[in-house]
């Protein structure tokens, strides 16, 4: 009797994978349900040479989830949710509730090393009252690399035109132009992108990621390679008017879902004559090494609050409009890009602890 | 006379253009028309937002937030209405003519329709025009819209 009981606590730690390999990585996948605390306590191994992991949570809507807590193989909490939070600084979204949810680790070099052995992180499942939810089934996957070298990386990424905007000559035009100079962006940050162009026939209306068009945005991620960024050139962002671009997440979900994508809005990047002049097309390229920037990890380095800042060192906390545009008006992480009416300064640059954060993400590989 | 109102008119405009532009400029803040409006007066708001719309080349989001908010001003401000007709018909504004065309739903049929027909008109002779706008008026909530 005492061996059934403490087979079934083996089996609710967390062996109970499915385990795979896609596109060099290796794969953990599960489907889990709340305990009556609300959560999911989740324990993998990490192998030796595994350098970091993406585990992504994608709870039964409407709920959603939040990470609490991860513990190292020395049984070493390196994430608290408490401490991240308190300490007033944008590290993951995972310290954010969302309907889907990932987690990078590590994600700065203060953050140290992988170590092989059994992980754990502990994930609250959240109902529409801010309450934690016992008994919810999640769609959960781990997925780690095995990248030694945080200074050199690939990122891959499909390109889909959904809707009418793949037959318009001058969209694709503008697109295929900004992604040439979208990876002349991120090869100076030792970032190997390569690209591929899909196309989708769906006439309905494309939404924000986690807002709207679930349906399409899991369908597009799943016909996308794992570990390649599904970006998504649509005709505006409907119900999001004016946004002219949306990442799914912060990393972005490493499994198909309705936020594992990113999109642009073709209208708002042309602008009013639906042309896109050449200054029109490197906007375009920073707006995508912008978003993928968010969807590989990257947050702003300051909110246009002023009182919001990433957990970075290398990113200075200034706290006017002024001193923020001193420190960041060439960084691609800025959140706005600074202009004239008619031109805008390049915004190319990263700190070399934004460069890490990319070089630490599963997405960049 | 005519010419010191339209120039007072101006001089209004500018401030607001200026706020407006600094609202609409960064990436993730969409068009919180609600905002702008408050800002003044429609008689001061709206032919700002035009002016921005026409005037704020870079970074092209901002043309297009302050054009969507003309389109909620649609039916009850003429300069905005006279902005909508201009866009519509317009092959060098044809995106701001389709912002148009997103809040065509919210127009009462009687203002709805006319500029659904200066729509076709421009979709016979714009290919691109006419690849995003018909769906559009396909998809209208408006029966005669849709019958065009």
């Amino acid at each position: 009797m005492r061996h059934l009981w403490l087979l079934a606590m083996v089996a609710g730690c967390g062996q109970d994978w499915t385990e795979s390999e896609s596109s060099g990585l290796r794969l953990l996948d599960t489907t889990r349900t709340s305990n009556l605390n609300g959560q999911h306590r989740l324990a993998f191994d990490v192998l030796e040479g595994e350098t970091a992991f993406l585990v992504t949570i994608d709870p039964e809507a409407p709920q959603r989830a939040v990470f609490l807590d991860v513990t190292d193989s020395d049984k070493q909490t390196v994430f608290d949710i408490d401490v991240v939070s308190e300490a007033q600084r944008r590290l993951t979204g995972g310290q954010f509730t969302l309907s889907t949810v990932s987690l990078n680790w590590p994600i700065r070099e203060q953050d140290g090393a992988l170590t092989a052995g059994q992980w754990r992180t502990d994930v609250g499942i959240i109902d529409a009252e801010d309450l934690f939810d016992a008994g919810v089934d999640s769609t959960i996957r781990v997925a780690f690399k095995q990248d030694s070298d945080f200074t050199a990386g690939d990122v891959r990424a499909r390109v889909v035109f959904v809707g009418s905007v793949g037959e318009d000559e001058e969209v694709v035009r503008a697109t295929e132009a900004a992604v040439a100079q979208w990876q002349g962006l991120y090869a100076n940050f030792g970032l190997n992108l390569t690209v591929r162009f899909d196309t989708n026939a769906s006439t309905e209306p494309v939404g924000a990621p986690g807002e709207s068009s679930g349906e399409l945005f899991e369908l597009l991620s799943s016909e996308s390679d794992v570990g390649e960024v599904t970006v998504v050139i649509a005709e505006r962002i409907a119900d999001n008017p004016g946004i002219q671009g949306f990442a799914g997440g912060v990393p972005g979900p490493i499994l198909p879902s309705d936020r594992s994508v990113m999109v642009l809005s073709a209208i708002d990047n042309g602008g009013g004559d639906l042309l896109f002049s050449e200054q029109e097309i490197v906007l375009l390229a920073e707006t995508m090494a912008h978003e993928v920037g968010h969807f590989i990890g990257l947050f702003h380095p300051v909110e246009l609050t002023f009182d919001t800042w990433d957990a970075l060192d290398d990113t200075p906390e200034c706290d006017t409009q002024a001193s923020c545009e001193a420190a960041y008006s060439r960084n691609l992480m800025y959140p706005v890009p600074v202009c004239s009416r008619t031109a805008c300064t390049p915004q190319t640059e990263m700190t070399p602890a934004q460069r890490g954060v990319m070089h630490r993400s599963v997405w960049a590989n | 006379m005519i010419w010191l109102i339209a120039l007072l008119s101006v001089a209004q405009a500018k401030p607001l253009t200026a706020d407006i532009t600094t609202a609409f400029t960064p990436r993730h803040a969409g068009a919180d028309c609600d905002a702008i409006h408050a800002l003044g007066s429609l008689s001061t708001v709206v032919p700002a937002l035009v002016e921005t719309a026409e005037t704020v080349t870079m970074p092209p989001w901002v043309g297009t937030r302050a054009a969507h908010c003309v389109s909620e001003l649609i039916s009850v401000d003429t300069v905005a209405h006279d902005a909508a007709i201009r866009w519509i018909s317009d092959d060098t504004r044809s995106g701001y003519g389709l912002i148009m065309l997103d809040n065509l739903d919210s127009l009462p049929p009687e203002q709805a329709l006319p500029l659904a027909q200066l729509a076709i008109e421009h979709a016979t002779t714009s290919q691109s025009f006419r690849r995003y706008a018909v769906p559009r008026l396909d998809r209208s909530l408006h029966p005669a819209v849709r019958a065009l």
